[in-house]
């Protein structure tokens, strides 16, 4: 890549290269720095460095390797008691967070290739063809992978999407009897 | 179709979906209900995955500036020469940094100072003769011969601070500010009264007594050796290590130096010599057997022939001048 072609590259991709980052760190500067990070690696690299397929396909998965090498680090340093308060707690902890929560952990507890193939094919605009080159792996296999995560995802979540649903009977049903149980007592209140 | 194909399904998730694929799974949703539920789930997934991305995007002029910003600090391997320990462009923005930082802080430093009100410290040595002034605030100060008092001649809002190396008194005016006395390894902090505060011997020993008011007296590498003293009371701090001890204080001559004035009630003569020695800065000493004589008198304004001649007199005692010395001897606490 020239010098103009990079600059081009490092400003059209930039966001799409962090926002691949964000769903694996959830932090946004932490994303931007992993971006930045890549592309200085890269530079200082780029004369021994021989990119295979296409450019944005080794940008991704450098982005997703450095994320998530970021996170295992991030975990082991940090006690998860020091990193819950100020990430997790101060906003209001609502079903949404919950669920996202969960969700990313999921994603995070997925067979390394399995979780990398899901995320291109999910966070990027590469096709299945461009995730088998650069993952180095067959069409089919990536579908598999994408079927596998597919599949796990709706199995952990499943779960706790119902039980909202359930929840949100049980409200009704109380508001219901309440709203009974209120007209109950003006009648009560008007005889 | 038994077979999984939640790939497809994604597929169409993306709206990228084959026409072929489309048929896959148009046959696949028509087989079950089940199958019809299944991918109602992972629509529902999908779309949750969806929240997991960022919602902000990235100013790309900045995070490009700042790579090459990062990229100019991080010299290719095959650009660094060999040899050459200092690299001046390098140095030159190691000092593009640092001295907009030293400068900085030269200024922090300098506003902070300034806090006494841009003054400087103004130290007043006694020799011989005692020095009665006052300060900024209104406080009064006497400071005792021999003595170092160090002090501002503005002081700051948030905290008046003196020091004393000797002996001075205070009358400190209430400014709503704590007042804070440094006593070589002590402190005295207050906030408007009247005490003594006595440090001679470089720091071994430190007496503060209590005429009005309340201080606290601390040490000051370790704040939790400390006394809160109230009026009548004496805090002693004998060195490091020692708890400071608090007693009260019988004799009320602590600021005899201030009044010009020493009385005794009934006290000891031994105490009763101590502080006339304190007094006139003399050297006495006294008869074993008069240690214990209670004393009771006033002086005014004294000199120390008249007082030595008092003692004297009502013990029946010798008074006998040696080199820098003086005895009181002989006599006995019956006369």
């Amino acid at each position: 890549m020239t010098s103009p072609e990079f600059e081009k590259f490092f400003r059209d991709e930039f966001n799409s290269l962090s926002n691949l980052a964000f769903t694996v760190v959830k932090d946004t500067d932490e994303a931007r720095d992993v971006v930045q990070q890549v592309f200085l690696n890269y530079w200082q690299r780029r004369e021994s460095i021989e990119i295979r397929g296409s450019a944005k396909g080794y940008f991704y998965k450098a982005v997703l390797n450095t994320s998530i090498n970021r996170l295992k680090k991030s975990r082991t340093l940090t006690p998860i008691e020091m990193v819950q308060p100020d990430k997790y707690v101060e906003e209001p902890v609502e079903e949404d967070t919950r669920m996202r929560d969960h969700l990313h952990r999921t994603i995070n507890d997925l067979p390394p290739v399995c979780q990398q193939v899901f995320r291109m094919s999910r966070f990027t605009n590469m096709t299945n063809k461009e995730i088998a080159e650069e993952m180095d792996i067959s069409v089919k296999a990536v579908e598999k992978h994408i079927t596998k995560a597919m599949k796990v995802l709706r199995e952990k979540l499943k779960p706790l999407m119902a039980n909202n649903y359930l929840m949100m009977w049980l409200i009704a049903l109380f508001c219901y009897f309440w709203m009974n149980q209120v007209g109950f007592l003006l009648s009560i209140l008007s005889i | 179709m038994n077979t999984e194909i939640y790939h497809i399904v994604a597929e169409q998730f993306k709206g990228r979906i084959t026409t072929s694929d489309q048929q896959v799974l148009q046959e696949w949703l028509d087989t079950s209900a089940d199958n019809r539920e299944v991918y109602a789930e992972l629509e529902k997934v999908w779309k949750l995955t969806g929240t997991l991305e960022q919602t902000t995007p990235a100013d790309v002029d900045s995070e490009w500036a700042r790579f090459v910003e990062q990229r100019d600090q991080v010299i290719p391997l095959s650009r660094r020469l060999p040899g050459t320990g200092l690299n001046l462009k390098v140095f030159y923005r190691y000092a593009a940094v640092l001295l907009p930082l030293f400068m900085v802080s030269a200024l922090v430093y300098f506003m902070v100072s300034g806090r006494n009100g841009g003054s400087d410290w103004i130290t007043l040595t006694t020799g011989t003769n005692r020095q009665q002034l006052t300060l900024s605030d209104g406080t009064e100060v006497w400071v005792n011969r021999n003595s170092v008092f160090r002090y501002a001649n503005k002081f700051s809002s948030r905290e008046r601070k003196v020091s004393i190396k000797g002996e001075a008194f205070f009358k400190v005016a209430k400014t709503g500010s704590p007042f804070l006395v440094d006593a070589g390894e002590t402190q005295v902090r207050v906030l408007g009264t009247r005490f003594n505060v006595n440090n001679y011997k470089e720091g071994r020993l430190t007496e503060v007594v209590v005429e009005e008011g309340k201080v606290l007296f601390e040490e000051k590498s370790r704040t939790r050796n400390s006394v809160m003293l109230e009026a009548g009371e004496k805090g002693t701090y004998l060195g490091k290590r020692t708890p400071i001890s608090k007693q009260a204080d019988f004799n009320n001559n602590a600021a005899s130096w201030v009044n010009q004035q020493l009385s005794f009630d009934n006290v000891p003569l031994q105490q009763v010599v101590q502080d006339v020695a304190r007094y006139f800065a003399v050297d006495l000493v006294l008869a074993k057997e008069l240690e214990n004589c209670l004393f009771s008198g006033e002086f005014s304004n004294p000199r120390v022939s008249n007082v030595l001649e008092v003692i004297s007199l009502s013990t029946g005692s010798r008074v006998r001048y040696e080199g820098s010395k003086i005895y009181l001897e002989g006599g006995s606490c019956a006369n």
